[in-house]
């Protein structure tokens, strides 16, 4: 006798499901297809999946017809896949064995910020070869669909291939948002010309060769030995440093009055000594002829050419006075 | 006796009397002896990321709760591994690698995962031709590409991975290209790396922030003069002013400023009162 085949052996057991899920009895239900009607099935499951073996399965969700269209969704329990259908399409006057791959619709990747549809990724795929769909057919003979669940038409775990949390698929850079300035106790707000975010996206969905390069200050090594890369940072390392600012995004600004990015004011915009002498505190001494008055509640030293001490006092005595 | 056949058995009781998911040459017994009974496994997928050449099941570690089953290549004996609890074990052994990437699963029964209570407290060690699976079973999953990244702490990060420049550092991506063999120019995205620091590090660093109270500097000086009139002076490129005694109108001024280690002294030189 010769041997059958693969798909004619499957057609006459519940392979690709799990023994005893289908070929049930349960009218309107999954469990109640042929065994004949799907002959193998394979599914592979995204890094974005979060899928897990221990605890989730695939199984065949809805068996739906409509006019001569047939379609066969599967679904997981992964909470992460919630509502996403790997559906199958078929018409009722397919032969046997037929074998179709599909993507799910909904996709993964990107990203509230900055979706980019080159960057999205299939939440799983899948193949599905049918076998003879005349029993099948018999239980939808028209428009209608059988409704499955748990314990019905679960897929061999065998058949799923588990990517969740496999591989990098793709890079994407951003900035924390820099330390800004804020104003002092009294002082207006500041007002920034764009409004602050925590992060700013730079680059998303970097695919293929990426490289990383020392910029201002940095060092990157990278150890073949152990597969490893080393960032560091060492003063005038990489590009040098810098001459100017470098914005977190293109077009940043600083805020009005401001000529930083971070707010607060640059070196020649802070006098920090007069004469050279700098530090918290600085005298002014008044010799002889002067008198030197702080006003404390003014901000004001009132430094006064008065000649006292003198011989001689002119008829035009100056005074010159100091805020600070 | 029944001469009854069953011509299309389900999947699993097919491979239960067969060496399946081993392969037909795997001789399932060790070196010391102990043997792998046929239907303790019904199936497999496996795909730990890396595995180059024909998989077995290199290793079982057991104990009085569990066994450690490891599944490798002949590079690497232990690319993946799963746990079974010999309590109340689960149908199927759930296999990861080292970093706790997916790597496949061994499909088995409870009932028939028991059996390896009686493999004996220790570990046991096989050889490839002991358990070698079929390759129907094995899945290449070739370590090409970036797999993960992986930090010191340990943590695998996949996915859409995204990198953050943190206080002080910017990242940049750039588009370029490089030089390509045979003269060619071929396309890569350029992270870029800059250390910039944080000028307002303090601030960042104060917890809670609010504790940081923003200084007010002195930005210019006002000086009004005997007549009123008003004018800000505001320091150089340096930050520093400069003050001076004298007057362009008059060079025998008797106004002397002097800077002093702590500030300045001004005053007038002539003669004492008598």
């Amino acid at each position: 006798m010769a041997s059958p085949d693969w798909f004619n052996t499957n057609a006459n057991r519940a392979y690709p499901f799990l023994d005893r899920t289908v070929a049930r009895p349960g009218a309107g239900e999954v469990k109640n297809i042929p065994h004949s009607a799907v002959v193998d099935a394979g599914f592979v499951l995204g890094t974005g999946a979060g899928f897990d073996p221990a605890s989730h399965v695939v199984r065949l969700a809805k068996v739906r017809r409509s006019g001569d269209d047939l379609f066969f969704d599967f679904e997981t329990t992964a909470p992460a896949m919630f509502g996403s259908v790997l559906t199958f399409r078929r018409t009722v006057t397919d032969g046997r064995y037929l074998t179709e791959d599909a993507d799910s619709d909904a996709e993964y990747g990107l990203s509230l910020t900055n979706p980019d549809e080159a960057c999205l990724e299939p939440l799983w795929s899948g193949f599905l070869a049918t076998g003879d769909l005349t029993a099948l057919l018999a239980l939808l003979p028209g428009d209608g669909e059988l409704t499955g669940g748990t314990g019905q038409a679960g897929v061999e775990p065998a058949l799923v291939q588990n990517l969740s949390g496999a591989y990098v698929s793709s890079v994407s850079l951003a900035n924390d948002d820099r330390t800004r300035v804020e104003s002092p106790a009294g002082c207006d707000a500041t007002s920034w010309p764009v409004p602050p975010e925590p992060v700013y996206l730079n680059a998303a969905c970097l695919r293929g060769a990426v490289q990383f390069k020392p910029g201002y200050n940095a060092v990157v090594t990278q150890a073949d030995a152990d597969n490893t890369l080393t960032f560091g940072a060492e003063v005038g390392a990489g590009a040098g440093q810098p001459c100017n600012e470098v914005p977190l995004y293109g077009g940043e600004a600083p805020p009005a009055g401001g000529s930083l990015l971070s707010g607060g004011p640059a070196c020649g915009q802070v006098l920090r000594s007069v004469n050279g002498v700098g530090g918290r505190l600085f005298d002014v001494v008044a010799g002889l002829g002067f008198q030197v008055t702080p006003l404390p509640d003014s901000n004001r030293v009132v430094v006064d050419c008065n000649f006292a001490g003198l011989a001689l006092c002119p008829e035009d005595v100056s005074s010159v006075s100091e805020s600070v | 006796m029944s001469r009854d056949r069953v011509l299309f058995p389900a999947w699993r009781r097919e491979n239960e009397p067969t060496k399946y998911p081993f392969s037909p040459r795997a001789r399932l017994v060790n070196e010391a002896g102990l043997a792998v009974t046929e239907g303790t496994f019904l199936d497999a997928s496996l795909f730990p990321v890396g595995a180059a050449g024909p998989l077995y099941l290199s290793k079982a570690v057991v104990t009085h709760e569990t066994a450690v089953l490891s599944v490798g290549d002949a590079a690497d004996p232990a690319r993946c591994t799963g746990t079974v609890r010999l309590v109340s074990p689960a149908a199927d052994v759930v296999l990861s690698d080292a970093v706790g990437r997916p790597a496949g699963l061994l499909v088995s029964e409870p009932a028939r995962l028991a059996v390896l209570q009686s493999w004996g407290v220790g570990t046991h060690e096989f050889a490839p031709g002991d358990t070698e699976f079929c390759a129907t079973c094995c899945v290449p999953t070739p370590e090409v590409g970036l797999r993960g990244v992986l930090l010191d702490s340990g943590e695998l990060l996949t996915g859409d991975v995204w990198l953050v420049g943190g206080d002080g550092v910017v990242l940049r991506g750039e588009a370029v290209t490089v030089p390509g063999p045979c003269g060619t120019q071929v396309p890569v995205t350029v992270v870029r790396v800059d250390v910039v620091g944080d000028p307002l590090f303090r601030r960042r660093l104060c917890q809670p922030r609010d504790l940081f109270a923003t200084p007010n500097p002195v930005r210019s000086v006002l000086v009004v003069g005997p007549d009123g009139a008003e004018f800000a002076v505001t320091p150089d490129e340096r930050g520093n002013l400069q003050l001076t005694g004298g007057n362009n109108l008059a060079e025998d001024t008797v106004l002397r400023l002097y800077t002093t280690p702590a500030g300045v002294k001004v005053e007038l030189v002539g003669g004492p009162q008598r």
